[in-house]
């Protein structure tokens, strides 16, 4: 039964995977086309970024630790882990919607061109599925402070964990491919 | 799952950012000169693929003990990833090339020579 949920999920991690898959052609497709407007060197600004990657690397850590620390049934343990990791998630989270309204504010939101337009929706997309990961986690810490540990508790943590850990991978991508080559060209 | 294993995944993967993040920013102050902007992009693509790796070894866990399903899953949307974005940049590249070439405009204009004749 177990073996089979975790299954599901991951086939929902993989299409998930493809559909980031087509944001990113989008975005691969459109990143030139400025509609005249400031790109993707003048635009971003790396420093912020870099803080995000590392807030979401430690968070990615965070969530392995408190994963560790159900399965040696230490609830206080698997807690503190979780909070620490819905911290750093909504860190990372605050960076991103101060990034988005720097970018609005200075006139460039997403109507400006085609580029913002697949930029916004690429990393609007990240962001949306990082918060409701905030939420499930949310959800996950009140459960296991109600409930305690039991195998439905872990089983769920574990699903959020493979959540988690799969958003980190799609941040990776978005780090290099998006703004690291976006502030060479 | 053991505490090394993530803790080495973490350690890591903080290394490889920070290495591409200095990189790119060596890159930029010293004038788009060194590392040169040919070698720096594709460093950075292996960068992020050793990067892929390591979270997928230390965080994901992908190793023997996955299952084979998984295996299958995973290769299945890697394969449909590489049709999109791959085919996408084909395309793109082949719709670049043809405004250079403009071969429907050489055509127009020859059938529009040999009418006139």
């Amino acid at each position: 039964m177990n073996k089979k949920i975790t299954f599901g999920f991951w086939v929902y991690l993989m299409s998930d995977c493809v559909l980031f898959a087509g944001l990113f052609a989008t975005y691969a497709a459109l990143h030139g086309a400025t509609a005249g407007g400031p790109g993707a060197g003048a635009l971003f600004n790396l420093s912020p970024v870099l803080l995000q990657t590392l807030l979401l690397l430690t968070s990615s850590f965070t969530v392995g630790l408190a994963m560790l620390a159900a399965q040696n049934k230490n609830r206080n343990l698997t807690i503190l882990a979780l909070v620490a990791t819905l911290t750093l998630g909504l860190g990372f989270l605050g960076l991103e919607v101060n990034e988005f309204h720097n970018l609005i504010a200075a006139g460039t939101g997403p109507g400006s061109s085609a580029f913002l337009s697949a930029f916004f929706a690429l990393v609007g997309t990240h962001g949306l599925h990082l918060a409701l990961g905030a939420l499930w986690m949310l959800v996950c810490i009140a459960h296991i402070a109600m409930r305690g540990l039991h195998d439905a508790t872990t089983r769920k943590l574990r699903l959020l964990g493979l959540f988690w850990h799969f958003l980190d991978i799609i941040w990776i991508c978005i780090f290099t491919f998006v703004y690291l080559f976006g502030i060479l060209q | 799952m053991s505490m090394k294993k993530y803790f080495t995944g973490y350690v890591l993967s903080i290394a490889i950012t920070v290495v591409a993040f200095g990189l790119v920013q060596m890159h930029l102050s010293s004038g788009h000169l060194f590392p040169a902007h040919d070698m720096l992009v594709p460093f950075l693509a292996i960068l992020a693929l050793c990067q892929l790796l390591v979270q997928a070894v230390f965080f994901l866990h992908l190793g023997k003990e996955t299952s084979s399903w998984n295996w299958f899953v995973l290769g299945f949307a890697l394969m449909i990833t590489t049709f999109v974005v791959g085919g996408s940049f084909w395309i793109m590249g082949n719709l670049q090339h043809g405004q250079d070439q403009s071969p429907f405009m050489d055509g127009h204009i020859t059938a529009q020579a040999s009418l006139d004749d």
